[in-house]
């Protein structure tokens, strides 16, 4: 077909090769509808590549995987890889492909993110990552939620000022009247009001306490404590609100040092205060970091802004408060050319706290300190405020707007020319600055031909002759050269 | 597709043998460098690029026998293109300056073989059209020989591309 394709296309002008090379021309673009890629043939290796680019050699399910979740329920799927060494297991968030059995009710994104169907049923997920594929069977229960059984399904090691994510345990009963025991489901975990008390006394802590937050529960301590936990939630076997037993918790005191850094620093081991300056009117962000000794004996240095106690012993010079996160304490300048000293402790401070609704942090307007023997460490750290920065000056001769070292020409010779100046500072406010005795005018050209001084006024100068007048403006380290040519 | 290339082949052989009027053939030799392109990754396994063609005016067809020269490897995994075989159309539109450009258009059948731990080695054959831009300049000297650089998508799929990028010496003869 291509060759009589050729034969009959006309002559170009250039013989028989002219012919020949439109009819390849014409073959390539037959070739080119005709044509179609292996897609088919793509999948082995494009998924031997998205396997070797984690350098994975198996897949499996966390050993904590939950098989049996509560009808309606939420719970995010993880799928973890054996690295070659044979030794590392990462875990594989990318590139992974999430899937039911047919007739599945509940739903599965690409994220991992199980829904459970509103009824019960028996599910097989499957995992694709790259040339391996990995399944589990799920059961979808309708057993009822009575109570929370465990405060988490293995023992919670947590020392003063750290925080410590649990899955508590808790018992369901389904219709035929058998307990379930397993983690606690994404719809009743942030129903629970948790319940944290002093062994010792039996009043509700200030030393540490429970919060749940994107259905994840977690305990936060601010000192050394053996605690009392209990779990108050709604039963859905037995109708009624339901206290768990007593749950024994103790928090440790395995800290070794407490210092304060910048937030921005990320070598916790090497990072320090020093010499800490911050403007007025803006802000400066520290953290805390503790160092601690693990069970195994080692030492690590871990940010416990959220959990620490901290103050400031002038809150009219400078104002502390918690970032949103409570991952560092934001320093606000107030009065510039002073200071305040900013102090943090983790543990029992001499200070006051039980009026503190300590779930918010703790952040007083007066220095914290380590009571006498108290299990406790403490850090300070000097803030110096100072001035305002300032960005530029804007400068009027006479109402009209100069530019720095740029002449302006004057049409007609004034008696006077009066500078006015602006300061442009660095939280972007402006001030009429003209007569601050910090703004220092300096005649550098036409000193007492063109212009003169006018005593008493500042920026005001009386017009003596033709020629180029200059003054140079300083303020605060910024410097404006106003020119002005008069006629 | 297999049909489709053989068919060009057989042409194109039939095209060096026949004519011979103000036209000529040439070589080409140059290292390849393929990019063999995932959404996760990327091998580079590098060959040998030999071409032999035909040219007319602004015209040139060609083939191009390209042989595995060096492996690749992405962590355990090897990649190997033991060999490409293309038939290219290029068109040079008309430039003054010294260094021309081409226009390629063209058909590729690229082999790949890949192992990894655990798995059997596998090996696979992709075809599609292959497009591309192609630079050359004649040294001053030898006007018959030149110095080409080639970017050619042999395989365009719909998670795989599979480049070539080539830079060698062209001989007319």
């Amino acid at each position: 077909m291509a060759t009589s394709l050729i034969l009959m296309q006309p002559a170009w002008g250039f013989g028989m090769n002219s012919k020949i090379f439109k009819g390849c021309w014409i073959l390539c673009l037959l070739l080119l509808i005709n044509a179609c890629s292996d897609e088919e043939n793509e999948t082995n290796l494009v998924n031997l590549h998205t396997t070797a680019s984690q350098d994975i050699i198996s897949i499996s399910f966390p050993a904590d995987t939950e098989t049996v979740l509560s009808i309606s329920s939420q719970y995010t799927f993880a799928l973890q890889g054996l690295q070659s060494n044979n030794t590392d297991t990462v875990d594989i968030v990318n590139d992974v492909q999430w899937s039911l059995s047919e007739g599945a009710l509940s739903r599965i994104a690409q994220n991992g993110l199980f829904t459970a169907s509103a009824t019960a049923e028996l599910v097989t997920l499957t995992a694709n990552f790259g040339i391996y594929t990995e399944s589990i069977d799920i059961k979808v229960s309708d057993a009822e939620f009575d109570q929370v059984m465990q405060l988490n399904d293995g023992v919670i090691n947590i020392d003063m000022c750290q925080s410590q994510t649990f899955k508590p345990v808790g018992r369901y009963v389904d219709e035929n009247n058998n307990d379930e025991i397993r983690p606690v489901d994404s719809n009743i975990i942030d129903t629970i009001e948790w319940i944290v008390r002093d062994q010792a006394t039996g009043n509700l802590s200030q030393r540490a306490y429970i919060e749940t937050l994107d259905k994840q529960a977690t305990l936060r301590s601010l000192a050394e404590a053996d605690l009392i936990i209990q779990a108050k939630a709604f039963s859905q076997f037995a109708g009624v609100e339901v206290t768990s037993i007593d749950f024994s918790q103790q928090v440790s005191a395995n800290i070794n040092s407490l210092k304060l850094c910048n937030s921005t620093d990320t070598d916790l081991a090497s990072c320090n205060v020093s010499n800490t300056k911050v403007e007025q009117d803006k802000v400066i962000s520290l953290i805390s970091v503790a160092n601690y000794q693990a069970q195994d004996g080692s030492n690590f240095n871990e940010n416990i802004s959220a959990n620490s106690k901290w103050g400031i012993d002038n809150s009219a010079n400078a104002t502390i408060a918690f970032s949103t996160s409570r991952q560092q304490l934001d320093i606000t300048g107030k009065i510039e050319e002073t200071s305040a000293v900013v102090s943090v402790a983790c543990g029992d401070i001499e200070q006051v706290i039980d009026s503190i609704d300590i779930t918010l942090g703790v952040s007083l307007d007066s220095e914290v300190s380590c009571g006498t023997g108290a299990t406790c460490l403490s850090a300070s750290a000097t803030i110096g405020i100072d001035q305002l920065g300032v960005s530029s000056l804007k400068v009027t001769a006479n109402d009209t707007d100069l530019t720095s070292t740029e002449t302006l020409t004057l049409s007609t010779r004034p008696d006077e020319i009066t500078l006015i100046t602006t300061a442009v500072f660095s939280n972007n406010t402006q001030l009429t600055i003209t007569d601050d005795s910090e703004l220092v005018y300096s005649i550098t050209s036409g000193n007492n031909t063109v212009i003169e001084e006018v005593s008493g006024e500042a920026g005001v100068y009386t017009v003596l002759g033709a020629g180029i007048a200059e003054v140079k403006l300083d303020y605060r380290g910024e410097t404006f050269f106003a020119v002005i040519r008069v006629p | 597709m297999k049909k489709n290339l053989f068919f060009f082949y057989a042409f194109f052989l039939t095209l060096l043998c026949s004519f011979n009027v103000s036209a000529g053939s040439y070589i080409g030799l140059s290292p390849s460098l393929l990019k063999i392109d995932t959404p996760s990754a990327s091998t580079r396994p590098v060959l040998a690029d030999f071409r032999l063609g035909y040219a007319i005016s602004n015209h040139q067809l060609e083939i191009a026998f390209l042989s595995g020269i060096r492996d690749d490897t992405l962590n355990q995994l090897t990649v190997e293109a033991p060999s490409v075989k293309s038939v290219f159309y290029r068109y040079l539109p008309s430039a003054k300056n010294n260094v021309k450009m081409h226009l390629i258009l063209g058909a590729s059948q690229v082999d790949i073989e890949a192992s990894y731990p655990g798995v059997t080695d596998s090996s696979d054959s992709f075809e599609s059209v292959s497009f591309g831009i192609g630079f050359e300049e004649s040294f001053q000297s030898i006007p018959q020989l030149k110095m080409k650089f080639d970017w050619i998508r042999l395989y365009h799929g719909d998670q795989l591309n599979i480049n070539a990028t080539s830079l060698g010496l062209r001989y007319e003869f």
